[in-house]
């Protein structure tokens, strides 16, 4: 082998060498570009995976807390409604008792009886309003009359006024005071609050009635 | 194999260029693959700055509101169908109501 041919052989190996290790590192670098791209993707899509649930489990929240303040402004307009309807029905009482008609006397009437059914003794208390007095002492005969037939024993009443002033009503006890029964407007009022909201809630707001 | 002085001073020279020649290519080699460390690397880093999460992110905020409003909107009409059924219906409660009151039976 010539000088020539050796040092054109020491050349050739020289440029394989360095084509090689250059391909080589091209070849390593696309393959680490490659693979950190991959799992950065990979890592992407976990991560809007990740965001996009807890963005709907926040979503799920504020919506749910939105509709309950909106369905607590819906109920609060149904109690404010029904609030109204036993401010106005015991307004429309109070305006009947303080007339003192003939509806309120048969009423003032029927309350003690019932009060003295409700009880089982023999001699009773009716407390009044002041301005009732009179009208349940022109009706007391009518009213043991009808008490003793309903209980079959006599009855004996006792007609007093009432410390308080309610609109209008009785408040029944037996003598000894053991035992009582508070049939007054207002009490009558506040047992219908407490028994007929549903019965109200359903006249109030049925539509197309 | 008989070489002049001057013929192995000629080769030993070649050897020497040749040497250099792998050399660049080593350090080319290293700088290929120190760049595309790098980019991994920024890849990397792209991810933790996120464009496209803070994006989703209002987006989805967006969203929210509209269907809060829409809600709103529903409950509204809600309310002032109701508030009007009830104003239809309260005379027929208070006279209900004040019945009952009276109703006495003995």
């Amino acid at each position: 082998m010539s000088v020539l041919e050796l040092k054109s052989e020491i050349q050739r190996r020289a440029e394989e060498e360095s084509a090689r290790i250059l391909e080589d590192a091209r070849k390593e670098a696309e393959k680490l570009v490659a693979e950190a791209r991959s799992k950065v993707e990979s890592l992407r899509e976990e991560k809007t995976r990740t965001l996009m649930r807890s963005l709907e489990t926040e979503e799920r929240a504020e919506l749910a807390i939105s509709r309950m303040g909106q369905k607590g402004e819906i109920l609060q307009a149904k109690s404010q409604w029904s609030n109204r309807v036993f401010e106005e029905a015991g307004k429309r009482l109070a305006e009947m008792a303080e007339k003192r008609g003939s509806d309120y006397r048969d009423l003032l009437s029927k309350l003690i009886l019932e009060g003295i059914m409700k009880i089982e003794d023999k001699k009773f208390v009716a407390e009044v309003n002041s301005k009732d007095v009179d009208t349940i002492k022109k009706e007391s005969k009518s009213i043991l009359d009808s008490a003793t037939k309903m209980k079959n024993e006599r009855i004996e009443l006792e007609i007093k006024t009432l410390s308080t002033t309610p609109m209008g009503g009785v408040v029944i006890s037996t003598e000894d005071k053991t035992r009582y029964y508070n049939n007054t407007l207002e009490a009558r009022l506040f047992s219908a609050r407490q028994n007929l909201a549903g019965e109200i809630h359903k006249i109030m707001f049925k539509a197309g009635e | 194999l008989s070489l002049e002085i001057t013929e192995l001073q000629e080769l030993i020279a070649q050897e020497k260029e040749a040497e250099g020649k792998v050399r660049k290519a080593r350090e080319q080699a290293e700088e290929i693959l120190k760049k595309a460390r790098e980019e991994a690397e920024s890849a990397a880093q792209a991810i933790e700055s996120d464009q496209h999460q803070s994006k989703t992110r209002e987006a989805k905020k967006e969203q929210i509101g509209r269907k809060k409003a829409e809600i709103e909107k529903e409950y509204k009409l809600k309310l002032a169908a109701l508030n009007k059924v009830a104003e239809e219906n309260f005379e027929k409660a208070v006279t209900f109501v004040t019945k009952e009151v009276v109703k006495v039976e003995v």
